[in-house]
């Protein structure tokens, strides 16, 4: 489903991503660690082309992210392409980014009527199904500076959902959340791999992540250290997996 | 005073008219150029920035009977002509535009970024990101300022009356020499200016309380 070849990516001269390949099957979920720094946020956001890339390649569902080569050169895709690839690969953000001034419901149905042009009552509707599916129809007409950070990352989860994306891309949707506040969510996230959606998901939270990952993938300075599956959590092989799951444990 | 009245009453109006319209069409001229110089000041190339950054700060330095001077006296030398009431019409206009365009770009610019990308995640266009998020968000910041600049567009139109535009301030400067009621036709003068303000102040109170209704949700991330 996903397919990242060989990405290569920097900040002026400061390499963030470096031979990045990974691959997410579809209906599967591939979660991410790594140090602060480290390229795990830009790696998503290359993913959903909220950062352009100097080399290398996106493939979400046989289509190109971002780039296409035109008799061996490579030129940027129509910003309609790009657009179209983003609302099928959305994400969800640490810091919940819900539209300030908009209630929870016009939240989740802002993007059906603005992007997928669906009429306003259907897009309201299908917005109440899914605040329904993220436990929070009883809020839908509060603003988000009246809703808790576990409410208002569940609202921003329906709010990508709404798309029905293929992918959906976690950039650490619990750190700013207190464990009770980080269950809850965790809950969604749990429920939708069951349904077979296809996930990347940044985390600190090695043991949610040996639950539901199909695979894991350790990254440090910009290059892939170490892949393999859940068992990688309990059974590091690199001694700097090894350091910062210990890191992790003492936290 | 009563029996200057049927003299006064028309000519006042009149010069009233004539700010009315010089008004309007400032107000209305510089938040349109406004706010189109606004969203460049914000993403148009480094040139385009560095240039209106150049322009609004003389605009906002320069004395504004300087500016309304050069256009009145600096442009004709080079062969540019134009009615007394359309230069001021232009010099007021060109002074909107670019303190409103510091408005509109503060007001953009502090609408966190986040908020535009998380628009563009879930696939929206740039124009659309813009129309359903970013404005609304930065119509609330930018309300305040707004108002305030209307009322001060409302009164710096008299400034015009020293270059013989017959608008309001001018005729009544005539009127007081004529009839030499000084003190009558002041207060008339003072009581327009308030009246033709506070519609404008209101309206900026009525909008500023219904978006803050909403706007609690200014806090949120
Ligand atoms: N817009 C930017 N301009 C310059 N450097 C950037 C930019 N965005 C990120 N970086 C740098 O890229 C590196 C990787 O950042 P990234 O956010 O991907 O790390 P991360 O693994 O998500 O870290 P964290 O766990 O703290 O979120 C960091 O060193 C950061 O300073
Ligand atoms: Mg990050």
């Amino acid at each position: 489903m996903i397919e990242v070849r060989e990405l290569k990516k920097s900040f002026g001269e400061r390499v963030i991503l470096d031979q990045v390949s990974l691959t997410v099957p579809q209906g599967t979920v591939c979660g991410i660690l790594g140090p602060s720094g480290s390229g795990k946020s830009t790696l998503l956001r290359c993913v959903n082309f909220l950062e352009s890339f100097e080399a290398g390649e996106i493939i979400i569902d046989g289509e190109p992210v971002g780039y296409r080569s035109v008799e061996g050169r490579r030129e940027p895709l129509p910003r309609k392409t790009i657009a179209r690839m983003r609302s099928q690969c959305c994400m969800v953000f640490q810091q919940f980014n819900l539209f300030a001034h908009m209630t929870a419901l016009e939240n989740v149905s802002i993007a059906l009527i603005k992007v997928r042009k669906m009429p306003k009552r259907s897009a309201l509707e299908a917005a109440e199904g899914l605040l329904g599916k993220v436990g929070l129809t009883h809020r839908k007409d509060a603003y988000p500076a009246f809703l808790s950070g576990g409410e208002q990352q569940r609202v921003a989860i329906a709010r990508a959902l709404a798309m029905q994306p293929k992918v959906l891309l976690l950039d650490e949707v619990t750190s700013a959340l207190d464990p009770e506040r980080s269950a809850e969510v965790l809950d969604v996230i749990a429920d939708l791999s069951r349904e077979g959606m296809t996930m990347m998901m940044v985390t600190h939270q090695v043991h949610f992540a040996r639950e539901i990952c199909n695979q894991i993938i350790f990254m440090d300075g910009g290059v892939i250290v170490e892949r393999g599956d859940s068992s990688m959590i309990t059974d590091p092989s690199s001694d700097r997996l090894k350091s910062f799951l210990r890191h992790l444990r003492l936290v | 005073m009563l029996a200057e009245m049927p003299n006064l009453v028309p000519i006042l109006l009149s010069g009233m008219q004539a700010t009315l319209i010089l008004a309007l069409s400032t107000i209305l001229i510089g938040t349109c150029v406004g706010t189109v110089l606004g969203c460049l000041a914000v993403w148009g190339g480094a040139i385009i920035r560095i240039l209106l950054y150049a322009l609004v700060t003389i605009a906002r330095g320069v004395p504004l009977v300087v500016q309304v001077f050069a256009v009145f006296f600096v442009l004709p030398v080079y062969g540019i002509q134009f009615s007394a009431m359309t230069s001021a019409a232009i010099a007021l206009s060109v002074f909107a535009s670019l303190t409103i365009m510091e408005i509109v770009r503060a007001g953009i610019k502090a609408v966190s970024h986040e908020q535009y990308q998380a628009a563009l995640s879930l696939g929206f266009s740039f124009r659309d990101a813009l129309m359903s998020i970013v404005f609304p968000q930065a119509l609330r910041i930018m309300i305040p300022g707004l108002v305030n600049q209307g009322v001060f567009l409302v009164k710096a139109t008299s400034v015009v009356s020293l270059f013989g535009v017959t608008e309001f301030m001018f005729v009544a400067k005539e009127q007081i020499e004529r009839t030499l009621l000084g003190f009558e036709i002041m207060a008339v003068v003072w009581i327009m200016y308030t009246l033709i303000c506070f519609p404008l102040t209101q309206l900026g109170r009525t909008l500023e309380a219904r978006l803050n209704v909403r706007g609690a949700a200014q806090a949120a991330s």
